[in-house]
């Protein structure tokens, strides 16, 4: 019963983690629900993957056959649109736990503790409330209002699991992984993202300052 | 020989429990915080010793005990150094040597005791720390708040390990040697040796070789982490500095594992069919060819369509063709010249044949309207009014009501005519 529950859930595109879906997770962890679900992903020409070692599980191609490529593709085109709301809400919550910020699978985001730290800071407090990725938000909504909506739109993205609905407490999924390694395909592939992309500028800043001395 | 002053000591670390208690928890304590007796009771066992002018701060090995008994442990705890305990050890086998020479045997006796409580202490210790030690690594050294702390920790034991490990393999060499020679010399201080460490030297390194492993695992995960959060505040920049970026135009070589994810669409069944449905285009022709033909209509007559003029609005003398709410009207204006307390336009209906043949939301709606426009003349009077409008509740969610259900009119200003206007009917 739970391989059939992780099966739909691998169907639907979701990630199987410990945090979100427990029992799925440990069935596939097993090796006989893995073979199993191997077996029954292969037969489709699909295949079982997982981010890292302890990571969430999802479905992956097995081979990209032509429409498979035509996919890849598309999804690297639009990479911005899928991205692009995840990465403000999370950097966000990032900002707001500051020094203590991990964001790693199965932290607690604390709605009232987050709360705090926004209110606490002028500039983070500002940046949510120019945020234009949150559907829905009034123009003169509260700052607690739109902390929620944030949340809960990362929870509708699967980042983020309620586990305390009266004190809004939620825990961060396996998904940020996928999350992690698809920036860090972008801080390879990048150059305004690579480590060293501010000094190159500003190495190309300064050649004509040093070339005009040596005219001179 | 008499235990009575260590009776004596544990007796006033008894007494003065509160004291140590607040000592250990808090590092140091103030002076005027603690009361003199207490003081000066735990000073003569030497379990005080002065931090700075107004401080008192615990006997180490006192904390270290209460530390080690309780298992708590600071978040850069050092381990114990058995490297010293070693070269104790070496200076008494050489010392013993010495001894057995110069046919010491006093002398000799007391160093092989001493020799055999650093070989207990050392056991002790190095068990002590790797305990320490795995279980600092299982737990990610607790309640760690911050990256960098967790870093500094990693760095902190990782070092600490390292520094453990050297003095393990001392160890082997230093008590191989100080056993081999008393086995020689037939002392009962060998068997001890091969007992309570060498048997155990081995199975000390593989557990320190399984924690700076379990370490080095740990700080490689920290620098992932380190790294995924600069790759956020990276990302976050880059996009919002960088609109027009949409992705990346690239074919599938190469690329992670990520990219590869499937995400099957569900399937929903479709009952309903749709005009590009290719089935459903001839019957729609057929539909269509049997329809009948189209009528020519006529346009209908309008009825006479009741219209409500502000009285100033209309030329002198004309009258208006008067309908049931335009009576209603003339009379609701005279009743409140004549009420003098505000009249509800809801409740006046049910008391009026005219207005009761309009619907009450129609009434109340035609009757506000026309009463907010004057002034009016009534009886020969320019009459303006006042309304107060009952709004309904606000709907479910919804802080304004933007609707009326009734409203209460009472006479605002009355002025005598001048001109020639419309009379109220």
């Amino acid at each position: 019963m739970r391989l059939e529950s992780a099966l739909k859930l691998l169907a639907a595109g979701q990630f199987v983690c410990p945090v979100r879906f427990p029992d799925e997770f440990e069935t596939l962890s097993s090796s006989e629900g893995s073979n199993k679900a191997e077996e029954w992903l292969g037969t489709i020409g699909y295949r079982l993957a997982q981010l890292g070692e302890e990571g969430a599980f999802f479905m992956a191609y097995s081979i990209l056959d032509g429409e498979g490529k035509g996919k890849v593709r598309e999804e690297l085109k639009s990479l911005r649109d899928r991205l692009t709301p995840a990465v403000m809400f999370l950097e966000t919550l990032r900002q707001a736990q500051s020094r203590a910020a991990q964001l790693q699978p199965g932290d607690e985001v604390v709605h009232s503790e987050v709360l705090e730290r926004v209110r606490s800071n002028a500039l983070l407090d500002r940046r949510i409330a120019e945020m234009r990725e949150v559907h829905g938000a009034r123009a003169n909504e509260s700052t607690a209002d739109r902390l929620t909506k944030i949340l809960d739109l990362l929870e509708q993205d699967g980042y983020l699991t309620l586990t305390n609905p009266s004190f809004k407490v939620y825990r961060i999924t396996g998904k940020i992984s996928y999350l992690y390694q698809v920036l860090a395909f972008m801080a390879e592939n990048l150059p305004e993202m690579a480590d060293t992309g501010v000094s190159d500028q500003m190495e190309d800043r300064q050649a004509p300052l040093s070339e005009a001395a040596d005219d001179s | 020989m008499s235990h009575r002053p260590i009776k004596d000591a544990l007796q006033t670390l008894q007494r003065h429990a509160e004291v140590i208690e607040q000592a250990v928890m808090g590092g140091t304590v103030a002076q005027d915080s603690l009361p003199k007796p207490a003081v000066q009771a735990l000073r003569q066992v030497s379990a005080l010793r002065p931090a700075g002018r107004d401080e008192w701060r615990l006997h180490p090995r006192l904390r270290e005990y209460l530390q080690d008994h309780l298992q708590m442990f600071p978040k850069f705890q050092s381990l114990t150094d058995i490297g010293a305990k070693l070269n104790f050890i070496q200076m008494l086998h050489s010392d013993a040597l010495s001894a057995v020479a110069e046919r010491d045997y006093e002398s000799l006796e007391s160093q092989q005791a001493a020799i055999e409580t650093a070989v207990f202490d050392i056991a002790d210790a190095t068990d002590r720390n790797l305990t320490f030690l795995a279980g600092m690594v299982s737990t990610r050294y607790g309640d760690v708040r911050t990256l960098a702390a967790k870093l500094a920790q990693n760095r902190w034991y990782l070092k600490q390990s390292n520094h453990l490990g050297q003095d393990l393999n001392r160890l082997g060499r230093v008590v191989s040697q100080v056993e081999k020679d008393a086995e020689e010399r037939g002392w009962i201080l060998a068997g001890l040796i091969r007992r309570v460490l060498l048997s155990k030297v081995h199975v000390w390194q593989l557990g320190l070789s399984d924690v700076q492993t379990q370490i080095r695992e740990e700080i490689f995960r920290t620098r992932q982490m380190e790294a995924n959060l600069r790759n956020l505040a990276k990302a976050d920049q880059f996009l919002s500095q960088n609109p027009t970026w949409r992705g990346f135009d690239r074919d599938e070589d190469g690329l992670p594992a990520v990219f590869l994810r499937v995400s099957l669409s569900k399937l929903v069944p479709r009952i309903e069919p749709t005009d590009s449905d290719a089935g459903v285009r001839s019957d729609f022709r057929e539909l269509v060819n049997a329809l009948p033909l189209r009528k020519v209509m006529t346009a209908p007559i309008p009825a006479p369509v009741l219209q409500v003029c502000r009285s100033s609005d209309a030329d002198e003398g004309e009258h208006l063709n008067a309908g049931p709410a335009a009576l209603a009207l003339g009379e609701l204006m005279k009743s409140i010249l004549a009420a003098e307390e505000a009249v509800s336009i809801l409740d006046w209906r049910r008391l009026n044949a005219s207005a009761s043949q309009l619907l009450p939301g129609e009434w109340v709606f035609f009757a506000a309207t026309a009463l907010e426009a004057g002034p009016h003349r009534v009886d020969g009077k320019d009459v303006e009014f006042e309304l107060e409008m009952l709004a309904n509740p606000p709907a479910y969610g919804r802080r304004y009501s933007r609707t009326f259900r009734d409203a209460r009119v009472t006479v605002l200003k009355v002025v005598p005519a001048r001109g020639v206007k419309r009379e109220a009917h």
